[in-house]
């Protein structure tokens, strides 16, 4: 396998650009959640009844945002929803025009997409995982098909 | 893409938007001018916590279309401003008829199966 060449896939989740953007957003807000709670205790303390409603909502807010936070921190922005899907297109796209026919059969580090590079990067790096993609994979060949459609 | 989250999110747009217009509209004058704080009290607790259920289908929206992090803040912020969400709800749902029905040539589905799954949701 040619992975052995390539180098370690740079995967700095908590600290590249946009992790340390998302980091700072949320240091700045979480306090601001809390103060403007604090603030809504204060106001209800006063006697006005409607601070208790925004005393529960700003936690909440709180909340949400670190929600946000964990989920970008975690999304590969190659990797999800419209933008994934566009990548799929094109590495369809570049297969096929490399004149291998997509979808029948052609097993990992055939194509030449970013998703085989970072699967073969990946086993060259953990040989416990390559040996369970091997495994699979004969699990593939050897096993009748799971369908009753033409294929 | 699953169209419900499409569809969640342009409820929720749709109905912060309107109860933000009567808060901003109705409620404060009537508080400031008419010494009346009944309808911007309860029509500002109910856009406060619809406004969080805004806030979940918009990120939903805007993380599976695939939009840039500073996109993605202001359509989460635009439920606080008057009329802003109406302009976010028109442009994620023109961006995500773009991006359903896009020129590039269809995804090949595991199976070799072509065009199962990779046509427009329209088509479906």
């Amino acid at each position: 396998m040619t992975a052995d060449a390539l180098p370690a896939p740079p995967i700095r989740r908590w600290t590249n650009r946009r992790a340390l953007v998302l980091h700072a957003v949320l240091a700045v807000w979480i306090p601001g959640c809390a103060l403007a709670c604090w603030w809504q205790v204060t106001v209800a303390l006063s006697g006005d009844a409607l601070g208790w409603v925004y005393t529960v909502m700003w936690p909440c807010f709180a909340v949400f945002a670190i929600v946000v936070w964990w989920n970008l921190i975690h999304d590969d922005p190659d990797t999800v929803g419209a933008r994934g899907l566009e990548r799929l297109r094109r590495e369809a796209a570049t297969r096929t025009a490399d004149g291998a026919a997509p979808g029948d059969g052609a097993g990992p580090g055939d194509g030449a997409g970013p998703a085989d590079d970072m699967i073969a990067r990946a086993e060259a790096h953990d040989a416990e995982l390559a040996a369970y993609n091997a495994y699979l994979a004969d699990l593939g060949r050897r096993s009748p098909a799971k369908t009753w459609r033409k294929r | 893409m699953d169209r419900r989250v499409l569809i969640r999110y342009r409820v929720m747009a749709y109905t912060t938007a309107v109860l933000l217009i009567v808060l901003v509209f109705v409620g404060i004058p009537l508080q400031v001018w008419g010494h009346q704080s009944i309808v911007a009290r309860v029509v500002g607790t109910i856009h406060g916590y619809l406004y969080l259920v805004y806030l979940l289908a918009a990120f939903d929206l805007t993380r599976k279309l695939g939009v840039r992090i500073g996109w993605m803040l202001l359509v989460l912020l635009a439920g606080t401003v008057p009329f802003c969400a109406f302009v976010a709800e028109r442009k994620l749902t023109a961006l995500y008829n773009r991006s359903a029905s896009p020129a590039g040539p269809p995804v090949p589905s595991v199976t070799g199966d072509r065009g199962a799954v990779t046509g427009p949701p329209s088509e479906r």
